[in-house]
């Protein structure tokens, strides 16, 4: 159970990284994105869906980006099919044919996954000061229990034994709603080593106030 | 114009950042791991490489390492998504004259691969 003090650092670090994903993702559209405050918690994989209110029998899109060294796990940016195909449209223009292109869908969702979730881990390592060790994304469709089987088993992540830190973000690309989640699932031993290292930053800014 | 080896998996990536370094007057060769780039390294002899950092059979890192043990004269820049601050300095450690974050912007790719060829023309006429 975390603390109030606890939960708030790690959602101000993980804001921080969602918001860079916004800019990041304005950069790559090239068009005005607003980003609503995203919907950020902590739980484990049982109640998961009902966090980030995505019914389970949704066919998703996902990209899995594992990490491995003294923190294991993976993070995931999962859309509706619907809302890929919509930012495939964004980022590849007027050329995107929904029913033809899954090999362009993949590879720009592959490439636009691969960039947000580095928007939000490099904002986790560069402020606890841990590096994490990345293996190269992965692409996935299917419901949200399929894709988090999968790369549970990838990752050597036991789904019984992790805790998910989740962040639900809606993006406006101009008019368009573009929504999204992003989540990282950490397994109990590396999210207990995330909060060590969250209390000793809270330690050292506390340090700084005196 | 300069001849620009591109090595990155991403072909949705290597598109873009193939167009930017054409429209700039570039040559642009692509392999899509480092393996491949460090194949055409050898019979290109490019005047610079571009890397992304993950890759599959031989990631960035990996090219970079094998550049330094060569002790090839041939510049690098890494263009990653990675923005850890450790990644950059391990990168640079091992030879890499600069590290842009994905989505590269057309300005800063521009800036960076004029400021290294015009470093190369003046470490030549020195020599």
């Amino acid at each position: 159970m975390l603390t109030r003090e606890q939960t708030g650092t790690l959602t101000e670090i993980i804001n921080a990284g969602v918001k860079k994903a916004g800019s990041v993702l304005s950069e790559l559209v090239g068009r005005q994105v607003r980003m609503q405050v995203p919907l950020l918690g902590v739980t484990d994989f049982t109640n998961l869906h009902d966090c980030i209110g995505i019914d389970n029998n949704l066919q998703l899109v996902s990209v899995c980006q594992q990490f491995h060294g003294t923190m294991d796990g993976y993070a995931l940016l999962l859309l509706s099919r619907e809302n890929g195909d919509a930012l495939t449209q964004h980022l590849i223009g007027e050329g995107f044919d929904p029913s033809a292109m899954d090999v362009e869908r993949e590879e720009a969702l592959r490439e636009v996954g691969n960039i947000l979730t580095n928007s939000v881990l490099g904002t986790i390592s560069n402020t606890v000061g841990h590096r994490f060790e990345y293996q190269v994304p992965v692409y996935r469709q299917g419901t949200l229990p399929e894709i988090i089987g999968f790369s549970s088993c990838d990752a050597s992540c036991s789904v019984g034994d992790s805790h998910t830190l989740y962040a639900r973000a809606q993006f406006d690309i101009d008019d368009e709603r573009v929504v999204g989640s992003i989540l990282i699932l950490l397994t109990s031993r590396a999210f207990k080593l995330l909060i060590e290292m969250v209390d000793g930053l809270r330690f050292k800014v506390q340090l700084r106030q005196q | 114009m300069a001849k620009i080896l591109l090595v990155d998996d991403s072909s949705f990536q290597r598109k873009l950042m193939s167009k930017m370094l054409c429209s700039m007057g570039h040559r642009v060769t692509e392999a899509e791991n480092g393996r491949k780039g460090l194949d055409l390294v050898d019979t290109l002899e490019p005047d610079m490489i571009i890397t992304d950092l993950l890759m599959p059979e031989l990631d960035g890192i990996g090219l970079l390492r094998d550049l330094k043990k060569r002790d090839s004269a041939i510049p690098a820049v890494v263009v990653s998504a990675d923005i850890q601050e450790t990644t950059r300095q391990e990168c640079l450690q091992l030879g890499a004259r600069d590290f842009l974050n994905k989505p590269v912007k057309h300005a800063d790719l521009a800036a960076t691969v004029e400021r290294l060829l015009q470093s190369i023309a003046g470490e030549e006429s020195k020599c």
